[in-house]
């Protein structure tokens, strides 16, 4: 509940949604999906700004990747075919077990990677494919990485002022990519989050990549892990098995109620293990 | 009860085995699945649940709760609150009188131990009541407890209940009035919240002649009821100055008695409403929150609402009652169970709340299934911890014990080579056989003596192994990649009502066009009782169930009925519910012999129309009630009955699971649940299905994943669904059940309960199942993925 | 608290309600008379107070009242009436998918969402698409029955 709100701001466009920012940077918070911004208590909150009806909300395919906007729902990431085909449904795959179904067409996908919980579904996804967010202030438009994006919290990379308004899977269309939500339940936060990419040419990994989350505070790239894989025969189950408890040791697990960091660092080697095998079997299958 | 009826043959559909029915047809509403009653207005969502009333000038409340696990309240300051404005009404234990009681919603005099006030100088767990307040609205009611600045002096803390009667251990109830009611062993000065015992034969003799003597120990662990709805009330002042409780509670009229008492109100200023409940499951088998909310109206003479949030739910809201289990059992060389010794420290967390019922039906609940054996000793003590409170909660003890003795028969079974279906064929109790449990184990008193007059386990067993495939499932070692599959099966047992001790009442009237009104005092909390009554009285007047418009409760309106629970609805209430007609009908007849100019044994019932057989003449219903009311003689056709029970027929059930296992996660799938069960006759068999489905997936949710974390200091840390997991429709397996008709002489048309008993067969299934499939055995719930995996690891280690 | 009025649509009908700021949508149509549409948590996970909003099923929980502005929604008031029951809210009687009914508008919304996008789900289909539907009564057997059921009615099969 936010006791102190006074004002509610719904833009119609958005250039008014920045300028909205601009003017209110004291008190003032951007709202998508609402999902997290309703769910916390906040005293602080006098103002919120409204960015879903800005026009953030295509999925677009050109040369560079796909173009998803900030305020497409997790809902219409699921819909869209652009989605479903890129880079052997990474992104679907992580998106498909956030939340509910109601929740699922409230969340966005702004809120999901900026608003991160330890436990967020997409950010490992776009760590993996080294998404590009564009993050627009009144009167300018950069691109940042979303690998820097997490360095600290991606909120803490962008300004008051800002508003990201898309992000760029980048074109990777010799890869593939899973990605493995391991949960007590079905609606239920992620125990572990685990993805791998790889380009498999003539039978060997050219490149690959792991990412984890619900580890940490944060998402993170196992490069080290990767690294070990980088050359071997994609069936090389033993090699495969050798950078997966890598990953483990790898990884920066902070506590959780839930279970232990010990349980965590015992299941993830399984979880990559079967990720590189799914990769490896999709890949066979003639992409 | 009448002569005895038999049961229809039912539809294809509604027994899909083709289970054999024992009694032929000639039921005509009893036994079939008709529509609830209600139930248009439930799916068009009208207003019909508590917080559906609006009252002009409501205000809302809120309560402040203890941040300590252990504490005593120097001093509160509340006049910051009080200055806010639109705060009505502040109130600390400084404002109310200091009456001690239970709030557990029991008969009187109550087995539970007079423990609690309505608001106290000391809190004995995180979540204990401090104050409360009634403001304009809900974010200024929570905004005032932030402004009350409270001073504690931290006590020591019990939070292990193994330790609660260690020497020195910290005692939670110094107070002075803390007592039993009854002449019931308590213990305030060392934790002892109940105690229960009973011993038959000579165990130790009988362990030291056995084969095999199996000795492990089992923990259940705490669950929380989780009803859609939480805990709501809303009290308000009539004109006549009474007060006015709108609540969703299971037990009105205990509600009204123990608010009367513990705020020294006359039972006759106090009306209790029981609209509509979004569930129970024992959670509302209490007065949890209406003695405060009532407080706020008499201070403020305004209505005054107060709702739980989710997470007062779970920190505040009772719970399941975990259980420590020492269980020793002996077995002879041919696979004869030859003795069971139960050793129980049951927590019942800072307050008494159903310490000693629990912990009797832990009990007489399960130990008399296996009546064969002749020396038995059950031994358990109820301890006090600064924890959750525990409570009454489907399956209410019995739960619990059967996570010990189910787990305990398949280790048995394995390690003797015994196949576990026949050995629960030969072993459970027959038809026409006793218990020594039953008389031993009452609800703080004596048993009562019984004969199973109705048992269908061995075909449960039977149809459950064939339509099951249990040994094409069983012992197969089935192996996909890292999922190992295994098989796990369970047999229950459970009561209907509290014999001796509880009554259900009802009253009837015809109205001008030959319907009925019948109110009751029994609770339908979700489980269709309302229904299943309209059944049961239009069955007996041969009327159509939409012709009985069924009432329950308020405790101005209704009869009394000791409420939902003890899995008594059906058998107690419904027996009063056909007492009820019975005289109805007996009016009737009288009516249409003085009508038609005849003897009564020349009428026939048939479709609410009263014939004469030798005459042809008839009159309808209608007829009767204008002659009544406005023609000649003219009186109000109408009765009430009451009815108690002299015996409490256990329903049985047969439980079978197939799951797998990830061995490198230690993730639990169930995939398939098979519950065969014999509740007597099914007044409406979809709902009895109903019932045992929904008990299923509640039992299987907390098998695998409900769970309670705790920090150091005693503090729920899981307060909400997003942390403590129940199953949604994605999560469950495919679930089947299969009804086994019996017919059960003392029962209304033949039946016996049918809402608590599944709740007891996941814990052990699954547990058996893991077992199966994984080779490790889990002595402590939940099967949670990383205790799974740690059982494993330790097992490869081996 | 400020309060601001907003317009909308609520099961085809133009309506304008005043509500406070800060206020849940949920919490506002209640207010507004809405009473079928329940709540058992007020953070998005019981599903209790799913509500159509532009065809969509949400959790109104979790809805600013204030961003409600110009939206349409459809309620459980909005589905059929007790005389004239839509197949869903008939066939979740039949198949006695009803216990304590306290989650029962929440699961029809998202079950009637389903089926104007999807005449003919599967079983998974359906579970999926009342994942966010929390019941502890009923096991979920008889109210995914249900959806079943009403789909081959509206589809006019036998
Ligand atoms: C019960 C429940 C279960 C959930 N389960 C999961 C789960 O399993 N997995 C998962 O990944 N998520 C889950 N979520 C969602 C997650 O917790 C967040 O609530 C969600 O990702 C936030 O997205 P939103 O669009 O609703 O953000 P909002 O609440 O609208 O916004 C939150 C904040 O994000 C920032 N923000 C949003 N959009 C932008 C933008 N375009 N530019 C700059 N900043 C922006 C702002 O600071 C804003 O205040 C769950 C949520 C709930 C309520
Ligand atoms: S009240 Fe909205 S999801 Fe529970
Ligand atoms: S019917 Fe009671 S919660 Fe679903």
């Amino acid at each position: 509940m936010l006791r102190k709100l006074e004002n509610y701001y719904k833009p119609s466009s958005l250039q008014e949604a920045l300028r909205l920012a601009d003017e209110n940077t004291e008190g003032a918070k951007l709202i998508a999906g609402g999902t997290a911004v309703m769910a916390a208590k906040n005293n602080e909150v006098k103002t919120l700004i409204d960015i879903k009806n800005t026009g953030t909300d295509k999925i677009i395919k050109d040369e560079n990747g796909v173009r998803a906007g900030a305020t497409v729902t997790i809902a219409s990431l699921l819909e869209s075919n652009e989605i479903k085909n890129y880079c052997g449904g990474l992104i679907y795959e992580a998106a498909y077990y956030i939340a509910s179904t109601p929740l699922r067409n409230m969340i966005t996908l702004g809120g999901n990677i900026i608003q991160t919980f330890p436990w967020s579904d997409l950010p490992a996804a776009l760590l993996l494919c080294g998404a590009e967010l564009s993050v627009a202030s009144k009167n300018n438009i950069r691109k940042l990485s979303y690998i820097n994006a997490v360095k600290k919290h991606p909120s803490l990379a962008i300004s008051k002022n800002e508003i990201v308004t898309e992000v760029l899977f980048p074109d990777l269309t010799s890869y593939t990519g899973k990605f493995t939500k391991f949960s007590q339940t079905n609606f239920d936060y992620a125990i572990l989050d685990a993805g791998v990419i790889a380009k498999i040419k003539d039978g060997a990994f050219e490149d690959i990549r792991f990412a984890v989350s619900a580890a940490g505070s944060l998402p993170q790239l196992l490069s080290e892990s990767a690294a070990l894989l980088k050359g071997a025969p994609a069936d090389d189950k033993g090699a495969a098995a050798k950078a997966a408890r890598h990953a483990a040791s790898e990884t920066i697990f902070t506590n959780d109620k839930r279970v232990s960091i010990e349980y965590k660092k015992e299941i993830l080697p399984a979880l990559f293990e079967r990720l590189i095998e799914r990769v490896v079997k999709e890949n066979k299958g003639g992409n | 009860m009448k002569d005895k009826k038999t049961i229809k043959n039912a539809p294809a559909d509604k027994f899909e085995s083709g289970a054999p029915l024992e009694h032929k047809d000639n039921f005509k509403i009893v036994n079939s699945s008709i529509k609830k009653v209600e139930g248009p207005g439930l799916v068009t969502g009208k207003p019909m649940f508590t917080d559906d009333f609006e009252f002009h000038g409501m205000l809302y409340a809120k309560i402040l709760t203890s941040p300590h696990a252990h504490a005593e309240i120097i001093s509160i300051d509340t006049s910051k609150a009080e200055k806010l404005p639109g705060v009505k009404a502040v109130l600390t234990h400084k404002d109310l009188p200091r009456i001690i009681h239970t709030t557990a919603g029991q008969g009187y005099p109550e087995p539970s131990p007079y423990d609690s006030f309505t608001l106290d100088k000391k809190v004995r767990f995180v979540g204990d009541r401090v104050a409360a307040v009634a403001a304009e609205t809900l974010e200024l009611a929570e905004e005032a407890l932030e402004l009350i600045k409270v001073e504690y002096k931290i006590l020591e803390a019990v939070l292990d209940p193994l330790k609660a009667r260690a020497k020195g251990a910290p005692v939670i109830h110094d107070e002075d009035e803390a007592r039993m009611i009854i002449p019931l062993a308590y213990d305030k000065n060392t934790n002892l919240a109940a105690h229960a015992e009973m011993s038959e034969g000579d165990v130790e003799a009988a362990l030291k002649n056995s084969e095999r003597v199996f000795e492990h120990t089992y923990e259940s662990h705490y669950a929380q009821h989780c009803p859609m709805e939480p805990h709501v009330c809303i009290t308000h002042l009539d004109p006549n100055d009474r007060l006015n409780i709108i609540t969703s509670t299971q037990v009105p009229f205990h509600t009204r008695r123990i608010v009367g008492q513990a705020l020294d109100i006359p039972v006759k200023r106090i009306r209790v409403i029981k609209p509509r409940i979004g569930g129970g499951f024992g959670g509302k088998q209490e007065m949890l929150i209406e003695d405060i909310c009532a407080a706020l109206t008499m201070k403020t003479k305004k209505p005054v609402r107060l709702e739980y949030s989710r997470h007062e739910e779970f920190m505040s809201a009772r719970t399941r009652h975990p259980q420590h289990i020492e269980l020793r059992t002996g077995m002879n060389k041919n696979g004869d169970l030859t003795a069971i010794d139960v050793n129980i420290i049951m927590n019942t967390g800072a307050y008494g709340s159903a310490a000693l019922t629990v912990l009797c039906n832990s009990a007489s609940k399960v130990l008399p299934l296996f009546n064969k054996v002749k020396d038995i000793r059950f031994y358990g003590d109820s301890v006090y911890t600064n924890l959750p409170v525990g409570g009454a909660y489907r399956g209410y003890g019995a739960t619990q014990t059967y996570h010990a003795i189910g787990q305990q028969v398949d280790i048995m079974c394995r390690e003797m080579g015994i196949d576990i279906i026949k050995f629960y064929k030969k072993h459970h109790i027959k038809e026409g056989e006793g218990s020594p449990v039953f008389q031993k184990m009452g609800e703080g008193k004596e048993g009562v003596e019984m004969k199973i007059g109705s048992c269908g386990l061995e075909k449960c067993i039977d149809i459950g192994v064939k339509e099951f495939g249990w040994y094409d499932k069983f012992n197969k070692k089935r192996v996909e990649g890292d999922w190992h599959y295994g098989a796990g099966m369970v047999c229950l047992m459970q009561g209907s009502s509290i014999p001796e001790i509880d009554m259900g009442a009802a009253y009837m009237k015809i109205n001008d066009d030959g319907s009925f009104n019948l109110s009751l005092g029994a609770t339908d909390l979700g489980t269709g009782s309302d229904t299943i009554f309209a059944q049961m009285a239009a069955e007996i007047l041969t009327v159509q169930p939409a012709d009985i418009i069924v009432y329950s409760s308020d405790t101005d309106m209704t009869p009394f009925d000791v409420g939902a629970y003890a899995s008594s609805t059906t058998y107690l209430s419904g027996g009063a519910v056909i007492k009820t007609a019975e005289k109805i009908k007996a009016k009737i007849s009288k009516v249409a012999c003085e009508m038609m100019k005849t003897t009564e044994d020349d009428l026939r019932f048939k479709n609410g129309i009263v014939y004469s057989a030798s005459k042809k003449e008839k009159v309808s219903f209608k007829d009767i009630a204008y002659y009544t009311l406005y023609e000649k003689n003219q009186f109000q056709i109408d009765a009430s009955a009451s009815h108690i029970t002299h015996k409490s027929p256990p329903p049985f059930s047969a439980h079978f699971v197939y799951v797998a296992v990830d061995i490198r996660t230690g993730f639990v799938k169930p995939l398939e649940y098979l519950n065969v069960t014999d509740c007597g006759t099914a007044i409406n068999p979809k709902f009895a299905e109903g019932q045992c489905e929904g008990a299923v997936l509640n039992g299987i949710s907390f098998a695998l994943s409900e769970e309670f974390i705790f920090d150091k200091k005693g503090r729920l840390l899981n307060t909400s669904f997003n942390d403590y997991k129940i199953f949604n429709a994605v999560d469950m397996p495919a679930v089947k059940t299969i009804l086994v008709p019996t017919y059960e002489e003392s029962g209304p048309f033949g039946a016996k309960s049918v809402s608590e008993i599944g709740i007891n067969g996941a814990l052990p299934a699954i547990g058996n199942a893991i077992f199966d499939a994984a080779g490790v055995r889990m002595f402590s719930g939940p099967y949670t993925p990383n205790r799974v995996l740690a059982e494993i690891k330790k097992k490869m280690k081996k | 608290m400020k309060t601001i009025e907003i317009k909308l649509k609520i099961n085809n009908e133009d309506k304008i309600l005043r509500v406070k700021i800060n206020e849940r949508l949920v919490d506002a149509l209640r207010a507004a008379g809405y009473k079928g549409i329940k709540k058992g948590c007020y953070e998005g996970s019981c599903g209790a107070c799913t509500v159509l909003v532009n065809g969509r099923p949400m959790n109104s929980c979790m809805i600013p009242a204030a961003s409600a502005d110009g939206f349409e929604i459809t309620t459980i008031e909005g589905l059929g009436e007790s005389d004239n029951l839509h197949p869903l809210q008939e066939s979740i009687l039949e198949t006695g998918g009803v216990q304590c009914g306290y989650c029962t508008p929440g699961f029809l919304i998202s079950s009637y969402a389903l089926l104007k996008s999807n005449p003919d789900p599967n079983m998974d289909e359906i579970k999926r698409a009342t994942d966010g539907n929390l019941c502890r009564c009923t096991g979920y057997v008889k109210k995914l029955e249900a959806v079943e059921r009403a789909a081959k009615k509206m589809r006019g099969d036998k």
